[in-house]
């Protein structure tokens, strides 16, 4: 093979990093080949090996276009497979539990570099305090559910409700039967705002689906 | 005149080459040159990211097959719901052209047929 062929597929490899080994041996299986078929009909349009090869490769457009355009193909694969219900409902607890872990983390921080002022607010203030810490959790909720659309766009939804059952009924049952039954009631849903919770991850995950699904299709019809 | 393939066009197109037949990707981009006389041109490696994306979205299937002569070649068949995808996005560039052709036409820009 042409040595401009070699150095072009070298190219190519090294914008396919992000490839896993099987598919970007098959991708630059694919790109020789159609390289080849290019350089042979060249040779005998009576073009010399070296200008064969040299146009083949001009025609086919930059290594870094091509390895660019692969490796957004694959990932735009990724984002669309089956596996994105499972992702959803995995990504959406794990996110839940993320933000209540730095909320907690804030609020000790604010106890232990303001102990006084932070007991005197909360004392004085208390129906406030509890406005702030109901849209935290909104917030945690909603940045979840983002999450989960963004990277599981095909089923985020479906996931997501998936996910936060998985995740109360776990809770609940740490505090035993009669809990689960108390919070997957619509009162116990209605009363304890879960239901304010679950609606911002599910609008959130949808709001995040539409988003990547428009980004995967613009960047499809923007790539000249 | 001889233009640039807008990429977003070019998946229709090999809908189109491909409800001729299976074909491989050298073919396949063979083709969209011949059926349009050498007008539109392409970088070939555009290709196959709309392969790729054709595949995904399970308008067409590819498999290496082995040749008589030469090496295994992947071929890309249409599958039935490409076969439909094909129609539809045909009846689409057409509505679109004539529509375009129309509205040229009215400006006095083209003279309509």
């Amino acid at each position: 093979m042409s040595s401009l062929l070699d150095i072009y597929l070298d190219e190519v490899t090294a914008q396919l990093d992000a490839l896993p080994v099987k598919r970007r041996t098959e991708e630059l299986r694919e790109v020789r080949q159609h390289l080849l078929n290019a350089v042979t009909v060249n040779k005998e349009l009576g073009q010399s090996k070296e200008d064969a090869a040299a146009n083949a490769v001009l025609q086919f457009g930059t290594p870094q276009d091509l390895g660019e355009n692969l490796v957004w193909a694959w990932r735009r694969e990724q984002t669309l497979n089956r596996r994105s219900l499972v992702g959803a409902a995995l990504i959406t607890p794990l996110m839940v539990c993320l933000g209540f872990l730095f909320m907690n983390l804030g609020f000790g921080l604010l106890a232990l570099t303001l102990p006084h002022e932070f007991m005197i607010y909360l004392g004085r203030h208390p129906v406030y305090a509890a406005d702030f810490v109901r849209g935290t959790f909104l917030l945690t909720f909603g940045i979840a559910g983002l999450f989960a659309g963004n990277l599981f766009p095909r089923r985020a939804m479906q996931g997501v409700c998936l996910g936060l059952a998985v995740f109360w009924i776990g809770w609940a049952f740490q505090s035993g039967v009669g809990q689960l039954l108390a919070l997957t009631s619509v009162e116990g849903l209605t009363r304890q705002e879960r239901g304010e919770w679950i609606l911002s991850a599910v609008v959130s995950a949808w709001l995040g689906s539409r988003w990547r699904l428009a980004w995967n299709e613009r960047k499809w019809l923007v790539q000249g | 005149m001889r233009r640039d393939l807008a990429k977003g066009d070019l998946p229709a197109l090999i809908l189109a080459v491909l409800g001729d037949g299976p074909n491989h990707g050298y073919a396949i981009a063979r083709s969209v040159e011949r059926l349009s006389g050498g007008a539109l041109h392409m970088k070939e490696g555009t290709l196959y990211p709309a392969l790729r994306v054709l595949e995904q979205d399970g308008l067409i299937s590819g498999a290496w097959q082995p040749q008589s002569k030469g090496a295994d070649r992947k071929v890309y068949t249409l599958t039935e719901s490409g076969h439909a995808e094909r129609a539809k996005r045909a009846q689409e560039l057409h509505d679109y052209a004539t529509l375009i052709h129309t509205i040229l036409g009215r400006t006095g820009h083209v003279q309509p047929a």
